[in-house]
């Protein structure tokens, strides 16, 4: 059942009537059917505003967006969660940014820093204890690069100096130390997170070398990679295709990223900033192009149609001899992609897809599942902005739904009407949808799969899409005895 | 790229190929990196005495905790009250971060909203957020119930819960009498486990404390048993099914059993099961309230001694079976039931599985972590099986509980070499088990990491984590098993039989060298 | 004066970001283009107007000014 944008609008009218007015009227400007032709979504669409009271919102917090995207999976640093102990400990190891090295001693991504606030630090202050645990991590983590501090709701409450704990302790031992001021009442989702994390990059580390002769020497094929957090590895798979078409990956930002691989950039003046989630990484690319001349490029590796589109659009900023390996490699990997779509399209096709997930995915995936004849008729981000849908409208197809910051009830009205063959969202809403017998992938941890990069993604993608659909499981929901025979039905009809 | 389109491989072992260990060697160049010398350094130095040393001087710095903050207590034990939405105020991230937390350990949704406060809120206070929030779910969501909890946000910025809940309802927001019962549960004071006991004291206070005119112990001639914070749906059913056995009659005091299980059959049940209210408000009437965690239940016991005037019976956790044996003869004291010959008959089974098994886990030495109750429960396990805990981590221990659980071990002759830390932390316990072997370590999956880092050290140095506890993330189904009264014995002694029996022959399968010990029958 | 970054798209438009409304808007009409003055009043696709003191010369860009919102 695909729907035109009128009944759309209706399907969403229906949902909407079980809120209280004033809630409901909000709601509306949070939700539209797809219109591709629109350029711009700021007349049609309200987002990045606070999640309402009560709704059970998908949302996280800018804690949630600093230290759990952006620094977190920043593997040769120390990242505090500065407050009390909950934070640290629920965000531990959610997100499966893949690193390697060896945990405590020279990478601490998937390990817990907390200052485990008590009463006396919420009512005198935890500069002190700030100070004194920058000093413990030093001695007991002496290949520690740097140490970021990052602010839980408390702290920024009780108006603690945490920057001038950071500028002195970074003069006493040496390193780098990064305070973001990432509270989680700050802002009204993760994507605040972000941007202060982002500001942090920009004010704390990247200028760091700035002045210093480069330790390594730059190439023309130098680029880095933005935004990929390397969840299951997705960064990997990204390096190899960058590298398979002859360029030189000087730095991830920052899946399996390192503090070095930061400060390099500037002294390297890599030849293009390629910028995977745009949401979370806009901000350090647009300075980084403002400051060093590093121009930035969104490009999308998930199915090998847009693969093949954004490996060209990379390869017309370099020489021809990059545009010929980018031919190459498309060509090579035709094969594999064509076996792909010939065992799984065939099981797939014209399966109908919701999703409901963070940065870029609710646009980025689309070219995948349509690779596979799979359509998507509805979209939504927990914490887009309006340049998010912007993205968006061509990607998706007439009269799909879209849902900003859609609430738990929203996302099961509309899972209810429209029956999708598969739903692509979170673990908080995985398993609601297992038991309304609706097939399920989470997309934002790949359902402990991945990675879904690049040509060897594609694969893991659609061989895990297939097992979503077509296990038996779903089929047998119903007991035998409660099953209508057929012919009982034919029956009733006539 | 490399994908056989009828072997497709996911990240592991995709990464092992060249292609990709190629990457790793040049990505390397740009991390300056430290040298592989200096890091296996580094990490045998992790590894000593020296190091265990300064690791026990930290006085300020937590390394991989073992505990959670108040609220997720709060949520968990709201979950457990018929059609009961549990309402979170202060920021709307801790929420997101607790039903991800129970849904990865329950594989189940948790219907859990908050009122998402921001920055304005942290200015003028939450009022306006709680009107809201109280009127949007419960509009949305039908409850019957809202059981409140708070962030730190809230409780730093002072907010009056009370009355600003009276407010919401006097502003018509929700009727007067719909059910709002509520507890402070600030992050920076105690664990999750604090966070549980103050919400059900919470409950029971709301809906108990202004009407036990005409309430009488003992006049419904039932009992009252509050589990605590529990990882466990077994442990629920167990003690359900030895009342049953026993033919008395109960109320568990917070019950998730079925809203943590709904059955996937097409439709989905935010609410199922669960204490209702009737139930609470007829709970001063039981005979008695059993704690089975009582280490932790310390504000509920004194509302039920002091408000119900019930004696709250003093028990330990029933977990192995002396305990067992005391909880069946305290429900029978109490309520005036035999103990019948099923559950005699479990007992004997569960004897004839430690004679069956006893020379496997006779002497081995374990090191155990976990949350007061339940690491109490399985030393007590340990040393009826004649195994040795070595070390006994708890970081949210008090005082009083280190001084009975010393007690504890010291009277008997398979505790004498045991080690009590509270306070300390997972990193602390690392350095305990480089320091001193023991044979397994038992607790929840953050272990996995310490199994990592000794296997690193040596196959000879390395502690096999055996999952029992809270949380598990990396194993299905365990959730599912019971650690509590005869039954939950059977699974521990099964679970730490065949744990040495698997590694028995992980070590004995090496053809031409320990081979000659990798025996059929075991 | 709220500050914004001016920077050419791939398409090659001039576009105008308001930093702390994360918002990107194209420019529709500039004053001033160069070569002699650059800046001037701004009009943007959303219809909002802004006015930037011209530069001498045209700016290498991208670039972040401050803004008179008109």
């Amino acid at each position: 059942m695909t729907m035109n944008r009128q009944e759309t609008e209706q399907l969403i009218q229906e949902v909407l009537e079980v809120y209280p007015d004033a809630t409901g009227k909000q709601r509306a400007k949070h939700l539209m059917a797809n219109d591709p032709t629109l350029e711009k979504s700021n007349k049609c669409l309200v987002t990045n505003k606070k999640a309402l009271p009560g709704v059970m919102t998908a949302r996280g917090c800018a804690y949630a967006g600093s230290k759990g995207v952006v620094w977190g999976p920043i593997k040769d640093m120390v990242n505090i969660s500065h407050g009390p102990v909950g934070c640290g400990q629920l965000s531990r190891g959610g997100r499966r940014n893949y690193v390697t090295g060896y945990s405590g001693i020279n990478v601490f991504a998937e390990m817990n820093f907390t200052s485990d606030f008590q009463e006396k630090d919420v009512v005198f202050g935890g500069d002190k204890k700030l100070a004194t645990i920058i000093d413990e991590i030093n001695t007991l983590f002496p290949l520690v690069k740097g140490i970021s501090i990052q602010s839980e709701c408390p702290v920024g409450l009780i108006g603690d100096d945490i920057e001038a704990v950071a500028k002195q302790k970074a003069k006493e031992i040496g390193k780098t130390i990064v305070p973001a001021r990432c509270e989680g009442f700050r802002g009204v989702s993760q994507s605040l997170g972000h941007h202060v994390a982002n500001d942090t990059l920009r004010d704390w580390v990247l200028s760091n070398r700035d002045g210093q002769e480069p330790t390594i020497e730059s190439t023309p094929y130098d680029v880095v990679l933005t935004g990929d957090y390397n969840v299951g590895g997705d960064a990997w798979a990204s390096r190899v295709l960058m590298e398979s078409i002859g360029l030189r990956v000087i730095g991830q930002w920052s899946g399996d990223g390192t503090l070095s691989e930061l400060e390099l950039i500037p002294s390297l003046k890599p030849k293009l900033n390629l910028l995977h989630c745009y949401r979370s990484m806009n901000y350090i690319s647009r300075h980084m192009e403002e400051k060093y001349g590093i121009p930035w490029l969104e490009y999308n590796f998930f199915g090998p149609t847009q693969i093949a589109k954004s490996l060209r659009a990379i390869a017309a900023r370099f020489d021809e001899t990059i545009q010929a390996n980018v031919e190459r490699v498309i060509a090579e990997n035709q094969a594999e992609m064509d076996a792909i779509i010939a065992k799984f399209r065939p099981r797939l096709e014209g399966k109908r897809v919701m999703l409901f997930v963070g940065g870029l995915r609710p646009r980025h995936v689309i070219g995948a599942y349509e690779d596979l004849g799979m359509e998507i008729i509805g979209t939504g981000y927990e914490f887009a902005h309006n340049d998010d849908y912007d993205r968006t409208f061509k990607e998706l197809q007439d009269g799909a739904l879209i849902y900003d910051d859609a609430t738990s009830f929203e996302l099961e009205a509309f899972a209810e009407r429209l029956k999708p063959d598969l739903i692509g969202s979170g673990i908080k809403e995985k398993f609601v949808f297992h038991k309304m017998g609706i097939p399920f992938r989470q997309l934002h941890s790949w359902d402990y799969s991945g990675p879904y990069h690049g040509y060897d993604g594609f694969a893991i993608f659609a061989r895990d899409m297939d097992m979503a659909i077509n296990n038996p499981c779903w089929k047998k929901m119903t007991p035998p005895w409660k099953q209508k025979a057929v012919g009982a039905d034919l029956a009733e009809a006539a | 790229m490399s994908q056989d389109v009828n072997a497709i491989e996911q990240g592991f072992p995709l990464f092992n190929k060249p292609e990709y260990q190629d990457t790793f060697a040049r990505k390397r160049v740009f991390e300056e990196a430290h040298s592989p010398e200096k890091i296996e350094q580094v990490f045998q130095w992790t590894t000593t005495e020296e190091y265990k040393e300064l690791n026990f001087k930290r006085q300020m710095l937590g390394v991989n905790p073992n505990k959670v903050c108040q609220p997720v207590g709060a949520v968990l034990c709201a979950l457990g009250f018929h059609k009961t939405l549990p309402y979170v105020h202060g920021s709307q991230g801790c929420v997101a971060y607790f039903r991800t937390y129970f849904n990865r350990h329950f594989r189940e949704p948790i219907a859990t909203v908050s009122d998402s406060m921001t920055e304005d809120a942290a200015v003028f206070g939450g009022q306006k957020n709680i009107f809201e929030g109280l009127e949007n779910a419960k509009k949305m969501y039908e409850p019957e119930m809202m059981a409140i909890s708070t962030t730190c946000m809230a409780e730093v910025i002072g907010d009056d819960l009370n009355s600003f809940v009276n407010n919401a309802k006097k502003e018509g927001r929700v009727p007067v009498d719909f059910p709002t019962p509520f507890a402070n549960t600030p992050s920076f004071v105690g664990s999750h486990t604090t966070g549980w006991d103050n919400m059900l004291e919470g409950i029971l206070r709301y809906f108990t404390l202004n009407h036990m005119e005409g309430k009488t112990p003992g006049s419904n001639g039932k009992l009252n048993l509050v589990l605590g914070f529990d990882g466990y749906l077994g442990n629920l059913r167990v003690i359900k099914r030895m009342l049953k056995e026993m033919d008395v009659e109960y109320t568990f005091l917070s019950d998730p059993e079925e809203v943590l299980d709904t059955p996937a059959d097409g439709e989905f049940r935010m609410y199922a099961g669960g204490t209702t209210q009737d139930e609470i408000k007829d709970a001063p009437n039981a005979i008695d309230t059993l704690l089975l965690q009582p280490w932790h239940l310390i504000k509920t016991k004194k509302f039920v001694q002091e408000t119900w005037n019930q004696p709250a019976a003093s028990i330990q956790i029933p977990m192995g079976l002396a305990w067992t044996d005391e909880f069946l003869m305290k429900v029978s004291e109490l309520t005036g039931k035999p103990i019948p010959a099923s559950l005699e008959k479990e007992r004997g089974r569960l004897i004839d599985m430690m004679a069956d098994s006893h020379q496997w886990l006779h002497g081995k030495k374990y090191s155990v972590f976990g949350d007061p109750d339940s690491v109490t429960g399985m030393c007590q396990v340990l040393m009826e099986l004649g195994a040795e805990p070595l070390h006994v981590l708890c970081q949210n221990g008090s005082k009083k509980w280190l001084k009975d659980i010393t007690k504890l071990l010291k009277s008997s002759p398979y505790g004498q070499e045991a080690e009590v830390y509270t306070g300390k932390d997972l990193w602390h316990l690392r350095s305990l088990v480089f320091s001193k072997k023991p044979d397994f370590l038992i607790g929840n999956s953050y272990g996995k990491f310490i199994q990592r880092d000794t296997l690193h050290k040596g196959k000879e140095h390395e502690v096999p984590l055996v999952r029992i506890g809270f949380p598990l993330f990396d194993r299905h189904h365990l959730h599912r098993d019971t650690t509590l009264g005869y039954e939950g014995m059977m699974y521990i002694l099964k679970t730490l039989v065949n744990a040495v029996m698997e590694r028995m022959d992980q070590d004995t399968m090496v053809m031409g060298d320990t081979d000659y010990a990798f025996d059929l029958v075991r | 004066m709220p500050s914004v970054m001016l920077r050419n798209n791939a398409a090659g438009d001039l576009v105008f970001y308001i930093t702390k409304k994360d918002q990107e808007e194209t420019v529709v009409a500039l004053e001033h283009s160069g070569p002699n003055a650059w800046g001037g009043e701004i009009e943007l696709a959303d219809g909002s107007r802004f006015y930037l003191e011209p530069f001498a010369q045209t700016p290498k860009l991208p670039m972040t000014v401050r803004v008179k919102r008109l």
